[in-house]
């Protein structure tokens, strides 16, 4: 088993948070605040590298993470660049140079890849995403409103004696949805959602059945270097990194989407086809999904919802301890096209699951946006999830994931139909549900938009000193 | 037969190219020009009749190994690699294609080693098959079907789904009539043209 260094690594890549309130903070570094000559560029690289230092020191760590310790003020911090950002903090063109392409480009330059068209287009992105000037998000996560509040003074403090080096470009909350007042796992469609998360060697999660992948038909934890660079990956490789190895080794990949959520339309179109569809709306909405509402899946629970307080603590966590093959090859339990069988296909296309384990992702992020309780629900307000994903190829993994499979179906003999909940279906698109006789979903609106985000590298912490030292040597 | 599966024959043609210059050009660079501007849509001298899956021509020259030790084959000359997937037997098809195309391979060949001591129908055969490998490990789409029953199967599976969509509420009756109704629409709307995208 591989023995990770908890000390070393950002939290965030470990373990999620659970924490209810977050905001996630985007900095821009102002080379040229105090002037363009080198001497005043210089004085402002110094200033944005003694910001990250200090950032650093309260960046929360993977250590001890399983206890799910939060630090005594109840906030967590955690802290990534993106590609401008590293060069504007004087890491040498020698490392930046081995970056991978879709992580120089950014994700704006990958549009038309990850079909961000039509509404998704970047040109209707939010202005800061529009203006791509994002170097650094910070992460706070809290117990509470105010713990987040407070470490957010702290760090606008510290942000205020950069004297202008660096600023705050956007600041985005997000919450988990209260309903009833209760704190839920719900996002705006009304699904339960962070069920499926991967467990990879070394994370210290236990073994969940369902969640790594299949060895002989059993489950064993993926390979750590799917998710944290330096180590050994699925294929028995260390993923592709930039030197100094020192650099990468830790640290990680992270796609930040800001995807806004059509709730209206979304509930519209379901009633709409739930009234056609033999077994109802909420038996369609868990065809689209591949779960019911409560999490629960089709695959072991496919034709009732189960009562959540009824199943025993082992049922509950059973939630992933399912196959597709054999008895499930048709889609006539969880269909060929269901969100989860298309961004997590385990063995659906045979091989023991082979074809899926070098696409997986680890998911992050929470809900922004109040709940909107049955009949105030609309398309335009902000309301959407923050989705974000680790892993130590973008392009291997999420954008393999979100080209092929959201946006597309041949891989699973479905054509060019993309996912119901997310793929940018434009009023043309189609969904089969598989049964007898099969039931088409025509004429699918888009769900979901995208309103920007970037691609990330995470650093270890011995990384993130390195860049604040300006001690990164590619030699 | 490791040229075939099911129905399907994949044709694999290393043709040796010339050395020596052409115009301003060796004979490798005046071929990647041509072939570089030959259409790859509909309009493709192989999509002139429906008999081919799918066609390509390639020049190669050397192979190279990036690993350790690094290695680098070097060939004899480069070769014009040929590739193609269609029904049935290969003769009839290189007859077919012969008659398509034969000014565009006249031209192509004219790049290729000898090309000149074989002449007309019979000789671009004969050339073929002493330039021909063995596949030996073919993944054909379509096994077993021609082009134009993938073509037609494309049209009918688009306009089926569009029918279903439409008749999913109606009762037997309605269904039966719409149903006759559309596959007399069927005979009547064409399949989609060959190296067209439908």
């Amino acid at each position: 088993m591989t023995q990770l260094d908890m000390h070393d690594i950002q939290r965030t890549i470990v373990r999620g948070y659970r924490l209810p309130y977050a905001c996630y903070f985007f900095l821009n570094i102002r080379q040229n605040a105090k002037g363009t000559s080198a001497e005043h560029v210089a004085e402002s690289n110094v200033k944005a590298r003694a910001l990250v230092m200090a950032i650093g020191e309260k960046v929360t760590l993977a250590m001890e993470h399983w206890e799910n310790k939060i630090p005594a003020d109840g906030a967590t911090t955690n802290i990534a660049f993106t590609y401008s950002g590293l060069a504007a903090l004087g890491v040498p063109e020698g490392t930046l140079h081995e970056m991978p392409v879709e992580f120089k480009q950014g994700m704006k330059k990958r549009a038309a890849l990850l079909g961000d068209t039509g509404p998704s287009d970047p040109e209707h992105w939010d202005e800061v995403w529009r203006k791509g000037n994002v170097d650094m998000w910070v992460s706070i996560n809290g117990i509470s409103e105010d713990a987040v509040e407070n470490r957010g003074q702290w760090l606008q403090d510290l942000i205020d004696s950069t004297d202008g080096c660096v600023e705050v470009v956007y600041k985005q909350p997000a919450n988990a949805l209260k309903i009833d007042g209760e704190f839920t796992n719900k996002e705006h469609f009304g699904f339960s959602d962070g069920i499926g998360n991967p467990v990879y060697d070394g994370s210290g999660a236990p073994n969940i059945p369902g969640r790594g992948k299949l060895v002989d038909g059993k489950w064993q934890p993926l390979a750590t270097g799917e998710f944290i660079l330096g180590y050994p990956d699925e294929a028995g490789e260390i993923p592709p990194a930039p030197l100094p190895h020192v650099f990468a080794r830790n640290g990680t990949f992270m796609v930040y989407r800001k995807l806004h959520q059509r709730v209206k339309s979304f509930k519209n179109y379901l009633k709409e086809q739930g009234e056609l569809y033999p077994g109802g709306p909420d038996l369609l909405a868990a065809k689209w999904a591949g779960r019911w509402d409560n999490g629960a899946p089709l695959e072991l629970y496919p034709d009732n919802k189960p009562d959540l307080s009824a199943l025993s603590k082992e049922e509950l966590a059973n939630f992933n301890n399912f196959r597709y093959l054999p008895d499930d090859a048709d889609g006539n339990r969880c269909p060929l096209g269901a969100h989860i069988r298309r961004t997590n296909p385990r063995d659906a296309m045979g091989f023991d699951g082979k074809l899926a384990n070098r696409r997986r992702v680890i998911r992050r992020g929470l809900p922004y946006g109040d709940y909107m309780p049955p009949g105030s629900e609309t398309d335009d307000k902000e309301h959407g999830i923050i989705f974000m994903t680790l892993n130590a190829s973008i392009i291997r993994q999420f954008e393999f994931v979100q080209q092929q499979w959201i946006e597309y179906g041949n891989d699973f003999q479905l054509g060019n139909d993309k996912d119901v909940l997310i793929g940018n279906n434009n009023g043309t698109g189609k969904a089969v549900i598989q049964g007898n006789p099969p039931f088409i979903c025509a004429k699918l609106p888009h769900f979901v938009e995208c309103r920007g985000g970037d691609y990330f590298f995470i650093p270890s912490m011995t990384a993130l000193r390195l860049i604040a030292n300006q001690a990164v040597n590619p030699l | 037969m490791p040229n075939k599966t099911g129905n399907a024959y994949g044709l694999t043609v290393l043709f040796p190219i010339k050395s020596g210059l052409v115009a301003n050009y060796d004979h490798k660079e005046a071929l990647r020009i041509f072939l570089a501007d030959l259409p790859r849509d509909e309009t493709s001298p192989f999509a002139r009749s429906a008999i081919t899956h799918f066609s390509r021509m390639v020049v190669v020259e050397k192979f190279g190994y990036n690993g350790e030790p690094s290695l680098v084959d070097d060939l004899k000359s480069p070769y014009l690699l040929w590739t193609a997937c269609f029904n049935g037997d290969l003769e009839p098809w290189l007859d077919l294609i012969w008659t398509d195309m034969s000014a565009e391979l006249k031209t192509i060949l004219g790049h290729c080693v000898a090309y000149e001591n074989y002449f007309g129908q019979q000789g671009f055969k004969n050339y073929v098959n002493r330039c021909q490998i063995e596949t030996s490990f073919l993944f054909a789409d379509y096994p077993d079907d021609t082009l134009e029953e993938v073509l037609e199967g494309l049209k009918l599976k688009k306009h089926f789904v569009d029918f279903m969509v439409d008749n999913q509420q109606s009762n037997a009756e309605t269904l039966k009539s719409n149903f006759m109704q559309w596959m007399e629409t069927m005979d009547n709307t064409p399949s989609p043209t060959p190296g067209s995208t439908y």
